[in-house]
């Protein structure tokens, strides 16, 4: 029993947190995926910061999203400058999206606020509509102004040529 | 010329130039900008979520303090030497020495205002 017990508290202290033995690092993101839209890529440089200042080179974080139970992950690879890492996420539908990062060191998920993807917009115009209702209102306003303006002329016809008498 | 016509003949001006406007400038609205800029972008961007919890942000790290719990009611001055000067003091229940203290160079001092009020706002 007391070999048992011993071996319990060493694969306990074995399994402890590692943030507690200082294994610890920070994600950081160059942009969110706010505005994305689905199907498009969302290319995001991760910094990864050991104890949140050393770059920490030779991981591999990932991307992970998921949305009413469709769930993807996306490899993030290296940039060439140390600690930073880029991935290419595709959110493949429009929809509520959650993701994460796994940063590859530890295995503690960094979680960041759901993104709304969108399917595109109906295109722009390219008309700052405003305008046009000040353009419409104006010549209303204009017309208005000469139809008043004519109706308080009196008739200038012609005087008609006095009978022979 | 009479005065209503002359009335009538600026605004038909006007109303020409008003048209002219709508079509070259365009839709200004960018709602994308706004979100690009703001405190949240950055504290996405300096990864504060891995060691806090903040319901705002959707992080629920605990290296460090929580900081719903510990900004709230603080004053902007407070949360900005929080995060510039994080071992001038520390959150209760927390040593110092374990945040950097070099976000005040990281960081642009326009983003920094960004973060504080996103932090203050969150934290109420």
């Amino acid at each position: 029993v007391r070999r048992s017990l011993l071996l319990t508290v060493l694969l306990a202290l074995l399994a402890a947190p590692s943030a507690l033995a200082g294994g610890w690092a920070t994600v950081g993101l160059d942009s969110t995926p706010a505005g994305v839209e689905p199907g498009k890529p969302w290319n995001v440089d991760i910094t990864v910061l050991q104890h949140g200042r050393t770059p920490l080179t030779g991981i591999t974080p990932m991307v992970s999203i998921e949305s009413g139970g469709v769930s993807k992950q996306f490899i993030a690879e290296p940039t060439g400058e140390p600690g930073v890492y880029r991935a290419s996420v595709v959110f493949p539908s429009a929809g509520t999206w959650s993701y994460e990062v796994h940063d590859g060191f530890i295995d503690v998920p960094h979680t960041f606020p759901a993104v709304e993807i969108s399917a595109p917009a109906a295109p722009e115009s390219g008309i700052a509509t405003g305008w046009l209702w000040g353009a419409g209102a104006a010549l209303v306003l204009a017309l208005a102004l000469l139809g008043l303006d004519r109706r308080r002329r009196p008739a200038t016809l012609p005087h008609a040529p006095e009978p022979a008498a | 010329v009479r005065l209503a016509t002359a009335i009538a003949g600026g605004l038909a001006v006007a109303a020409v130039a008003m048209g002219v406007l709508a079509f070259t400038t365009g839709d200004e609205s960018t709602p994308g900008a706004a979100m690009a800029s703001s405190g949240l972008a950055v504290w996405t961007a300096q990864g504060c979520g891995s060691c806090h919890t903040l319901a705002a942000a959707n992080a629920h790290a605990e290296l460090g303090p929580d900081l719903e719990a510990s900004l709230a009611g603080r004053s902007a001055a407070y949360v900005k030497r929080s995060i510039v000067a994080p071992n001038a003091e520390a959150a209760p229940g927390y040593t110092v020495g374990s945040m950097p203290d070099d976000f005040g160079s990281r960081i642009a001092p326009a983003d920094l205002d960004r973060l504080v009020s996103f932090l203050r706002a969150s934290a109420r």
